[in-house]
């Protein structure tokens, strides 16, 4: 198997078949929650890509160098992870309010729900620890592969939450029996695209 | 401090964090595959829950506002830890059907949410409450997810190896149940009949109340 | 759309046509009636029932969840789904499984019929738009011709109640009902879904799997051996598939009468092919080979789950068209019409938006002028 081959495969996966929100219910809390606004489902969407990036890399870094090495990531990794995530993301809202007042004003307000974005911490730990989200392909995520493996991960959450963002424009509006009005609906549209997604299962051998 | 029963009993129903706060949804879509499943992870989240909602609550007055969330998230993952390992130590098949589920415990909404909404801002023994109510409320949802989606999806329920109930050679299991559009498929389902029951006994009472049929609006609707 | 009252309230547009849903449906109806008989005369009495079974299954469901939405005779409605469940399982438990659908069929069709009279008041009591006499003929026509009798009635239940009516019922699903009830059926039993064929064609008596499932696995060397069943004649595959031939006659007669625009089926085609052409596999047999002319020419072109603008049509039909040859050459499973058509549904809205005609004068929103 090429190298191109294998990127394409892991961003595949990431993205489609394994997808975090539908197919691995990993950050549903923020999908319920702000995906009754389109405009707010692109600004998280934005926002989770590139904390994801950043965090994965600080993740990969330091096990790889700090906690694998010195023999403590087995019981250490979770508070390490979680740490450095959460003050990763307080450092950059200030930064970012600092240097770049549009980009804040864009994708601001979403930074601290990101905090306990699940999906953020999920795709951390896969890349320094691979195993917990297995897919059906060979991999050990050098750094590139875990760049490539995060990007699909952040791009397969911000797709799915804009398709269902779009969807509920119309489901929300529509005459749903009462019990089943709001959120219940919500849940059983989300069955449905989620059925459109393993539609996807035993692409390309993943 | 006075001990108030509603502490505890506000998880189970009307606050229930799944189907009313709508909150630690991921987890319980993902493991209530199979009952023994949500058991462990229902246990897991307990014990997580009431011992952070204890240790917030008792270092409340030396915890700085600013940055209270990195330190829950500091006492919330030591408690994830002990579980981990606990579980990967004793109970290495059921680790392994969990998986990622255990690390995720710390994101999980509903701790650090009790934590920022109650713990945070009440005693220690009412946060103790507070935390089994929750947990209990969680716990109770799952496995009631668990019995639907086990039974229907495989026809049988089976703990530690063990056939509880069958129903039978003839019944042509749908696996769709246990896929993920089935779990939530299910949930809305569920949701869907609590507000249904509680808009039915709304109706009575207030029919009861003043002979006149009002219709409430469902909770947790939009 | 008529309701009991003198006014009647509805949404814009009041355009006045003589254009109704039951027109509408009556003709696509008309449309699937060359390939449904022929499929009746090649299946014999296993395709009749399965198409027999799907059809009134979902007039039922209708009716049932009708009544009960709008709160009347929901006794006998209960007591009509209940006896329509335990019946049958009653009968097949007593030792006799081959009445089992007709004792079904028998029920079901007794309580639509009582349903469509007119009642003692002298009021209609369910107006029938045809769309799930449809939905229940798309959902047949998407089974292979030897399923258990279950099938087609469980598929036809989730179709309306599950695809259709807990929406809001026509007009407010999101993804089209027969693919949804077919999705989870394979899901659900999928040893019932990919068995049950008509013994294949004359050049490969021995086996009984569809063209596509041959050629997947290399077993039919020479695929233009299958032009001329595919395109008139093809036992072996689903109840729709006979002919694609007859089923493009249909389509003809949709567009020629306007129900169809081109867009769709010609787009989803066209990509098909080019598609395949790129993925080095024969287009000819792919277009005529499995659910293609059926998903393109009348499920696909489905109003409700479609986009509106011109433009939007098109996207969507080419990315139906590329995924179907993505799925149908590179995954496991042979098919891929239903998972292309489900997965452009739930992008619908997003093209909508996104291809939504702006108002003259309205400017687009910039950066700076954010809400």
């Amino acid at each position: 198997m090429g190298e191109v081959q294998r990127y394409f495969l892991i961003f595949l996966g990431a993205l489609l078949i394994y997808n975090i929100l539908l197919i691995r219910f990993i950050a549903l809390c923020s999908y319920f929650g702000i995906s009754n606004s389109m405009d707010t489902s692109i600004g998280m969407s934005l926002a989770v890509i590139f904390v994801m990036m950043v965090s994965s890399t600080l993740s990969w870094g330091l096990w790889n160098y700090v906690l694998a090495p010195l023999g403590i990531g087995e019981f250490l990794y979770i508070p390490v992870f979680i740490f450095v995530i959460a003050s990763f993301v307080q450092l950059e809202e200030m930064f970012i309010r600092k240097t770049a007042p549009t980009l804040y004003k864009a994708m601001g307000i979403y930074l601290p729900l990101i905090t306990t974005n699940c999906a953020v911490l999920a795709a951390a730990t896969e890349v320094a620890k691979p195993g917990f989200l297995k897919m059906s392909i060979a991999y050990n995520y050098t750094l590139p592969e875990a760049w490539v493996y995060t990007f699909g991960v952040a791009l397969g959450y911000s797709a799915a939450l804009i398709l269902f963002a779009a969807i509920r424009e119309r489901v929300d509006f529509a005459p749903v029996p009462g019990p089943l009005r709001g959120y219940p609906m919500a849940f059983v549209t989300s069955a449905l695209m989620s059925l459109a997604f393993t539609g996807f299962a035993g692409l390309f051998g993943l | 401090m006075r001990v108030r029963l509603i502490d505890l009993t506000r998880g189970l129903v009307q606050e229930n964090p799944l189907l009313r706060l709508m909150i630690g949804l991921c987890s319980a879509l993902a493991v209530s595959v199979k009952v023994e499943n949500t058991i462990f992870m229902g246990l897991a989240v307990i014990f997580v829950l009431t011992l952070s909602n204890i240790v917030i609550s008792a270092i409340r007055p030396v915890t700085p506002d600013n940055i209270r969330i990195p330190i829950f998230l500091v006492v919330v993952s030591s408690f994830v830890t002990i579980v981990d390992l606990v579980l990967k130590a004793y109970f290495p098949e059921v680790y392994a059907r969990l998986g990622v589920w255990i690390p995720l415990i710390v994101v999980n909404c509903i701790i650090l949410g009790r934590a920022e909404a109650f713990a945070y801002r009440n005693g220690i023994l009412a946060s103790t409450l507070d935390g089994l109510g929750m947990g209990a409320g969680y716990t109770l949802v799952l496995i009631v997810m668990g019995i639907v989606r086990e039974l229907l999806g495989t026809g049988s329920i089976t703990m530690m190896g063990v056939t509880l109930i069958s129903l039978g050679t003839g019944f042509q299991a749908p696996t769709f149940m246990i896929t993920f559009p089935g779990a939530f498929l299910t949930f809305g389902l569920i949701m869907g009949a609590l507000n249904k029951a509680q808009s039915a006994l709304a109706e009575r009472a207030a029919r009861r109340a003043t002979g006149s049929a009002g219709r409430p609006t469902p909770v947790g609707g939009v | 759309m008529a309701g009991g009252g003198n006014l009647v309230v509805t949404v814009s547009p009041h355009i006045k046509s003589p254009e109704t849903t039951g027109s509408i449906m009556r003709l696509v109806l008309l449309g699937l009636l060359p390939a449904t008989l022929w499929a009746c005369v090649l299946f014999g009495i296993s395709g009749i029932a399965v198409i027999a079974i799907s059809v009134i299954t979902a007039l039922f469901c209708e009716v049932t969840w009708h009544n009960l939405r709008d709160g009347k005779g929901t006794g006998r409605t209960w007591f009509a789904l209940v006896s329509s469940l335990v019946v049958p399982i009653g009968v097949s438990a007593a030792g006799l499984g081959r009445a089992a659908p007709a004792a079904a069929i028998a029920l079901m069709s007794a309580f639509i019929l009582s349903e469509a009279g007119i009642s003692r008041q002298g009021e209609r009591r369910h107006s029938f738009d045809g769309s799930a006499a449809v939905t229940g003929l798309l959902l047949a026509l998407v089974l292979p011709p030897l399923v258990p009798w279950w099938i087609p009635f469980v598929g036809a239940f989730i179709a309306i109640w599950l695809g259709k009516e807990i929406f809001g019922g026509l007009g407010y699903n999101v993804f089209n009902p027969a693919l949804v009830a077919r999705a989870i059926l394979v899901l659900s039993w999928p040893a019932h879904l990919t068995a049950g064929w008509f013994r294949s064609l004359g050049i490969d008596a021995t086996s009984k799997a569809t063209p596509l499932m041959l050629a997947k696995t290399g077993a039919a060397a020479d695929l233009t051996a299958y032009y001329a069943p595919l395109l008139l004649n093809n036992p072996g595959g689903c109840i729709g598939e006979v002919s694609a031939f007859l089923l493009l006659v249909g389509g003809a007669m949709l567009l020629w009468k306007r129900v169809i625009t081109w867009e769709i089926p010609v787009t989803y085609l066209g990509a098909m092919a080019v598609a395949s052409v790129l993925m080095g596999v024969d287009p000819v047999f792919h277009l005529l080979a499995g659910g293609a002319v059926l998903g393109a020419v009348f499920m696909a072109t489905d109003y409700v789950t479609s986009p509106v603008s011109s433009r939007g049509k098109i996207v969507f039909g080419i990315m139906c068209g590329a995924i179907t040859m993505l799925l149908r050459v590179y995954s496991k499973a042979p098919e891929g019409v239903t998972s292309a058509i489900l997965f452009m549904n739930m992008v619908t809205p997003l093209i909508d938006r996104s291809t939504m005609p702006r108002p003259f004068g309205v400017v687009r929103a910039g950066r700076g002028v954010r809400k």
